[in-house]
């Protein structure tokens, strides 16, 4: 029995060893990498909508770190990391009714996103989440390990985002992405204070930084557009004001009526409509046309 | 808790030092340690179904005595008649109800009576299939006089309940565990370090080979309908693996922990996929069910004796009885009767017994003849397992269809994935290597058992660390254990 155990607990040491070696292996690796993200004048940030429809490529000195399911407090970091080595003149951050939802609150408790979120944030440097949103710490510690301890991640930036799409389209999914974006478990999702209490302190950053903040709303498929249940689409519009009146650049081109074949489904544009509505924000942001009455149109 | 889960691992080693530590003084001890443990787990599960288990337990415990008590033939039947009818009507609610009503309905329905079936709202609970065919076997070894009442009820809760067998087998029999569970067990080295072995095997067949697998069946089976005939045949051979790999893989798992505290169970796999007829298949398929059909059920039926036709009734009762044991759906009971056409003409041909032994026994290489052997059989197989699989017959039937299109002979391509990417490139290696290491430990109880014994302590642990780091890379995508549901 003595001789089990002592080989057992050998066994077991040496793991633990090759574990904590590439724990360390990887912490230099994320330290010490570059992520790669370029200096630019615009910068676009935000969920699956502005990673779906602004190209960089179609701008000029323009980087999207846009990333799906991505929310704010996840945004907010991304921001401040950028932003503490490079200065954009304009930052474009996707705000869309959706983004309000309480749904946000769950990605890092509900299973559906959990994994997803804990993958990003694991090599996030000192990132931490209000009291008021829940963790599943387990969950979150699992996750780590796994990305920490087992094997050398050369590319542990799964956070770092980009401009991602494709020619497709299937706009039949209206209710499965209303459902997904205002719906929580079968009953109404609740406002997020949450995600509003970030994009303040994305306002904040950008005004101390002297960077202009754009916030964009991008085109969805109209029946989506009218599906969003009226609580959100109120408090949408409340927030648009109070961000107008703080200097923030307000354009919300949700009921934007594009062809159908624009779209790659019922919230996200393609991306031939992508094409479209980049060179559509670029004609209207370019330096010398950044001027109240063209984007007083838009709000 | 689920084996492959971490919460599992800390128990078991709780257990262990307990067992080993504490609770060796006495076999009373040790038994009532292990009852508790049981209880403990299978209380994790649903504590409600607990009393379900015990109540279950104590009737054949004491029906069990009852038998051996009574003098004549008359009494012993009534106690017999008495502990199967409640076993069947529980194991029948829980099950079955709603599978007999709805087609009662549905039936109905076809001659114009319109009717609105009552259904039950309940789960079923974990592992009653099992512990059911426990307790029957014993009454039933008991009425033949084929063993001696246990009349020490911790004894007897503890096989009907011992935790590695309670929620998915091995269905074990009382003649082999509870002489086990009767003498003091005294620490094994040889017996840990080879259920050590047969647990680390079995969580590389559950993560990496079928949770990965599952992936893609799921994808396949219940996702897009519009893939290409190779990419149906595809899903279908993901679908034998992984099946295969999570019932040994768990069936390991259980087996090498009860090894860890001395007790060994019934073999439950013996490499099926090596066989050559679809007799031996059965012969190595799952055969704690396999066999206990056989000799409560096919053999007190007459087995292979009497005429033409009392034969083919008998094989077509067990495979469709193996076939709803499974579960309350039509598909459980075609797979059995598919399985039972297969059968047949082996029977009827008297080559049911042909390939006893084990195959290529002692070379390295199978014959050409044994190769096409197996490959037909495990052709049969998959074309089974999707009957298997599907929700419906219907189901199963487009599946079928789709399969022979003209796209059969296309490469595999996956909606939003593509044809073939790295991780399913990855997946395919690993499981081509994993049946070759299959091959080469075809004649021991479970792949790895001696593969590795002349291997210099370096070299093993390496493996032994290797297979441990690989486990836990793959861990990240668990599943249920798919036995579990039955």
């Amino acid at each position: 029995m003595q001789g089990f155990l002592k080989k057992v607990t050998i066994f077991l040491f040496i793991l633990l060893c090759y574990f904590t070696l590439l724990y360390f292996v990887n912490l230099t690796i994320i330290q010490k990498k570059n992520i790669g993200w370029k200096n630019c004048e615009l910068l676009i940030a935000g969920d699956s909508h502005t990673q779906r429809a602004l190209d960089p490529k179609l701008a000029q000195s323009a980087i999207n770190i846009s990333q799906e399911a991505e929310p704010y407090c996840i945004t907010y970091w991304k921001l401040k990391k950028y932003i503490s080595r490079n200065t954009p003149s304009i930052i474009i951050l996707g705000f869309s009714p959706h983004n309000l939802s309480s749904f946000n609150d769950k990605k890092f408790s509900d299973k559906q996103w959990a994994d997803e979120m804990f993958k990003r944030i694991y090599s996030m440097k000192n990132f931490s989440l209000p009291s008021n949103v829940r963790i599943d710490k387990y969950e979150f510690y699992k996750t780590k390990f796994h990305l920490m301890c087992l094997y050398p991640r050369l590319n542990p930036f799964d956070y770092k985002g980009g401009y991602s799409n494709v020619n497709a389209g299937d706009i039949s999914d209206v209710n499965e992405a209303i459902k997904r974006h205002f719906f929580y478990n079968g009953s109404e999702a609740d406002l997020s204070n949450v995600s509003a209490e970030y994009l303040d302190s994305i306002t904040l950053l950008c005004k101390d930084k002297k960077i202009q903040l754009a916030v964009i709303a991008t085109p969805t498929y109209y029946s989506y557009f009218s599906g969003i249940p009226k609580k959100f689409s109120d408090y949408y519009d409340l927030e648009k004001e109070k961000l107008s009146k703080a200097g923030v650049i307000v354009l919300d081109f949700s009921s934007e009526r594009y062809p159908d074949n624009f779209y790659l489904n019922a919230d996200h544009l393609n991306a031939r409509g992508a094409e479209k509505f980049t060179n559509q924000i670029v004609e209207l942001l370019s330096v010398d046309k950044i001027n109240k009455s063209n984007l007083e149109s838009r709000k | 808790m689920l084996f492959n889960s971490i919460g599992f691992i800390v128990f078991l080693s709780i257990v262990f030092v307990l067992h080993w530590f504490i609770a060796n003084k006495s076999l009373k001890g040790q038994n009532l340690l292990l009852l508790v443990a049981s209880y403990f787990f299978y209380s994790c599960w649903n504590y409600k179904f607990l009393f379900l288990l015990i109540f279950s337990t104590f009737l054949d415990y004491y029906t069990g005595i009852k038998i051996s008590e009574s003098e004549n033939i008359r009494n012993k039947k009534l106690w017999l008649s008495l502990s199967i009818t409640v076993n069947v009507a529980f194991l029948a609610f829980f099950k079955y109800y709603n599978f007999f009503a709805v087609s009662f309905a549905e039936a109905a329905s076809d001659f114009g009576f319109h009717t609105d079936p009552w259904v039950l709202n309940i789960i079923l609970p974990v592992g009653i299939s099992f512990y059911t065919f426990h307790g029957i076997s014993y009454v039933i070894d008991m009425y033949n006089n084929r063993i001696k009442p246990e009349k020490n009820f911790i004894n007897y809760s503890l096989f009907v309940s011992f935790f590695p067998l309670l929620v998915a087998g091995p269905i074990e029999r009382a003649t082999h565990l509870l002489p086990q569970l009767q003498r003091k067990r005294e620490f094994d080295y040889l017996q840990a370090v080879e259920g050590l072995k047969q647990m680390l095997w079995g969580f590389f067949k559950k993560i990496v080979i079928a949770d990965q697998c599952s992936i893609y069946v799921n994808m396949i089976f219940t996702g897009s309908t519009n893939l290409s005939g190779s990419t149906y045949v595809l899903g279908a051979i993901f679908f034998a693996v992984q099946i295969y790999c999570d019932f040994s893989g768990y069936s390991d798992i259980a087996l090498g922990t009860a090894k860890l505290f001395g007790i060994s169970l019934l073999r439950n796999f013996a490499f099926p996929y090596f066989s050559r007829d679809i007799a031996e298949f059965w012969r190595r398929w799952h055969i704690s069910l396999s066999s206990w059909f056989r000799d409560y059920v096919y053999i007190p039926l007459g087995g292979n004796r009497g005429s033409l036709w009392k034969k083919i009734r008998n094989i077509f009762i067990i495979f469709l009885l193996s076939g709803f044991w499974h579960g309350a759906n039509w598909t459980f009971i075609a797979w059995g009767a598919l399985n039972a056409v297969y059968f047949l003409p082996l029977m009827l041909l008297k080559k049911n017994r042909t390939n006893l032994d084990i195959v290529a026994k002692g070379k390295i290489l199978p014959s050409a003849k044994d190769v096409l052997n197996m490959a037909l059989t495990f052709g049969i197989t998959c074309f089974a397992w999707i009957v298997f699989r599907s929700q419906s017959l219907e189901e199963a039937l487009a599946y079928f269809k789709k399969i022979f299109s003209s796209s059969i002979f296309s490469i595999p391509y996956f909606p939003g994935i593509g044809s073939l990417t790295l991780t399913m490139i990855t997946t395919i290696i690993i499981t081509i290597l994993f049946f070759i290491i299959e091959w080469l430990g075809r004649e021991q109880q479970f792949a790895i058992a001696s593969i590795n014994i002349n291997w210099s302590r370096p070299l093993r642990w390496s493996a032994y660390f290797a297979t441990v780091i690989i486990i836990l890379i793959y861990s990240n995508n668990q599943q249920p254990f798919i036995y579990f549901q039955f």
